[in-house]
């Protein structure tokens, strides 16, 4: 599994070497994950690091079934760390429980393979299902939401539902939903 | 955002609101009509009860229903008239176990309830009554409940036939109606009475056993201390009731010890079953079409609080939509229901709002049913 990191930041692979603890988004460290139990216990994770700065864009690459999708879901507070240490947002994931991963979440832009909108409300409402999350104001959210549709060039379907949309567009509504919070986490875009 | 989205997941597609609907309407309209049969049976049963002019009642202490004959002595009610503070007390004969009515359109013989009294007496406060009553001091004829069941045969004022094996004329009509037990009414006088139902072995006349007293006080607000005294002065062969502790006394009988309460008691309870099911199919449908988008919303950080509180907005709504409908369509039938069959069914206000406690009840034990499966997913499982 390769991770390609880019940043703003001249000589990312030097700066995040020196960088401090702190400062990371995400600082993952010696994690292990095993699926299933007993003599079914399969190892999917081995001795996996990542550290992440803030504003940097990663893309991670690797053969289907090498655990990508299992690190993001551990990343994302999606699921209890088993063993080593991930990081995330100066919080160590490893140890909280379901209602303390929930939390977490709450601070994490997702955006799924799968879009899932809700088919029965507009592109508007579904963004806003997001956003209501982060305690915004009702009028800013308002705005902000139309500014962000608008410059996605959804401007004039802010009020249509998913089944009106094309795959692309519905797919830009999916990621303004998770602007709500930053940093994002994508999974096969 | 909950109240919009459990709205939109309802209404998003009109053809499964429509099938969504008509369950519930079907299980609504199923309660609806067994209790109205079991209210329309508790209230034709004291029916009669409701219309005799009295404050307290005699009636023997053995009784343990209307119907079956259980007659006390003539005496008592004497006795009572006597008491100071009793202004009026009038005997009421009744025979439902030796009438026999022959149908005077169609000569088939049928049993019905006769209600013997004095003419000169007003033992029922129904005009109709008072303004025809005297009329029955010609002997051999008849008052005839113009609600008895059609194949009583509601023959016009004038028309002669048997009761009992004798002549008798129907000169006039009432109106009362059937219950479960009775399928239809006369009335006639005392005389009339004695001269129908006389045992010809007996030494005694048959007015000398009363089915019930009907007494009139003078201070309305005095009657519980009268009636504690008419107990002590006539003995324990007679109970003396208030009218609400007698209508109380026969609907207990049709409530607690027939067979026909429990009946329409337990339809009420299948049909509230039947509708937590149809309703759970149709919330757990709903959801599990949308898991992934809930799975989403969990994996975004909105807690299993939210979820449980949108599927109860959602139940909500569903009872209400399938209430007003069904509450159209029950109101319909009862009138159906009444001209039909000439049962009393009524749609009171307290059953109105009873069966729409009822029916959210029903959808929001669906919809706590339904939640489990949406709450039991895993937010991981949406990458
Ligand atoms: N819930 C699970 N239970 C058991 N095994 C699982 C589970 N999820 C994933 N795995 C296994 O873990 C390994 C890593 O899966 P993962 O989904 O992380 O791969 P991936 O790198 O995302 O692959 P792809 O590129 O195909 O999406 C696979 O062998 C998979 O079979
Ligand atoms: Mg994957």
């Amino acid at each position: 599994m390769n991770v390609v990191t880019s940043s703003s930041q001249p000589n990312p692979g030097v700066a995040k070497a020196v960088k401090a603890a702190d400062e990371l988004v995400v600082n993952v460290q010696g994690l292990n994950h095993y699926f299933g139990e007993g003599e079914n216990r399969k190892q999917v994770l081995f001795n996996n690091t990542l550290q992440v700065g803030p504003g940097e864009l990663v893309i991670m690459t690797g053969p289907s079934g090498s655990g990508k999708t299992t690190l993001l879901t551990l990343v994302g507070a999606l699921r209890s760390s088993q063993e080593g240490s991930n990081c995330v947002l100066g919080k160590e994931l490893k140890g909280l429980g379901a209602k303390q991963l929930n939390e977490v979440r709450r601070q994490i832009g997702f955006i799924f393979q799968m879009h899932n909108l809700f088919d029965s409300l507009t592109a508007f409402e579904n963004v806003k299902m997001s956003m209501e999350l982060h305690g915004h104001k009702s009028r800013d959210m308002r705005r902000e939401i139309i500014k962000i549709l608008s410059r996605l060039g959804l401007g004039e379907r802010i009020y249509y539902k998913p089944r009106q949309l094309s795959g692309g567009q519905r797919q830009r509504v999916a990621f303004t939903t998770s602007l709500g919070s930053f940093p994002a986490v994508s999974d096969s875009v | 955002m909950r109240v919009l989205l459990a709205w939109r997941n309802l209404t998003a597609s009109k053809k499964r609101l429509a099938i969504s609907t008509s369950g519930i309407v079907f299980a609504v309209v199923l309660m609806f009509m067994q209790i109205g049969f079991r209210n329309a049976l508790l209230d034709s049963s004291v029916e009669m009860m409701s219309y005799l002019n009295g404050n307290l009642f005699l009636i023997s202490s053995t009784k343990y229903r209307l119907l079956t004959n259980d007659p006390f002595p003539l005496r008592r009610v004497h006795q009572a008239r006597g008491i100071p503070g009793v202004t009026e007390a009038w005997p009421l004969y009744i025979e439902t176990e030796a009438a026999v009515w022959k149908n005077p359109l169609e000569r088939s013989s049928h049993a019905i309830r006769v209600l013997g009294f004095d003419p000169n007496d007003e033992v029922f406060t129904l005009p109709v009554v008072r303004d025809q009553q005297r009329v029955l001091l010609r002997p051999d004829t008849v008052l005839l409940d113009d609600r008895s069941r059609d194949f009583v045969g509601i023959a016009p004022p004038g028309t002669k036939t048997e009761l009992t094996g004798r002549s008798i004329e129907i000169v006039g009509h009432f109106t009362l109606g059937a219950d479960f037990a009775v399928d239809g009414n006369l009335m006639t006088s005392d005389r009339t009475f004695e001269r129908l139902f006389r045992n010809a072995h007996a030494m005694t006349s048959r007015l000398a056993l009363v089915e019930i007293g009907v007494l009139r006080v003078s201070d309305a607000e005095r009657i519980v201390p009268l009636q504690t005294e008419l107990q002590k002065a006539l003995g324990h062969d007679v109970a003396v009731l208030t009218r609400p502790e007698f209508m109380a006394f026969e609907r207990r009988y049709w409530e607690k010890a027939s067979p026909v309460g429990f009946v329409f008691g337990l339809g009420t309870v299948v049909g509230f079953v039947v509708g937590v099911m149809i309703c759970y199919q149709i919330l757990f449908t709903d959801l599990s079409d949308q898991l992934p988008q809930f799975a989403t919303l969990k994996a975004i950080g909105y807690d299993n609080g939210f979820l449980r509180r949108m599927v109860l907005v959602q139940s909500m709504l569903l009872s209400i939509f399938g209430y007003v409908p069904a509450l159209g369509l029950s109101f319909l039938l009862y009138k159906l229901i009444s001209v039909l069959a000439g049962l009393q069914m009524r749609l009171s206000g307290s059953l109105i709002v009873v069966m729409f406690c009822l029916t959210v009840v029903m959808c929001v034990l669906s919809g706590s049913l339904a939640v489990r499966k949406v709450l039991s997913t895993d937010p991981a499982e949406v990458f």
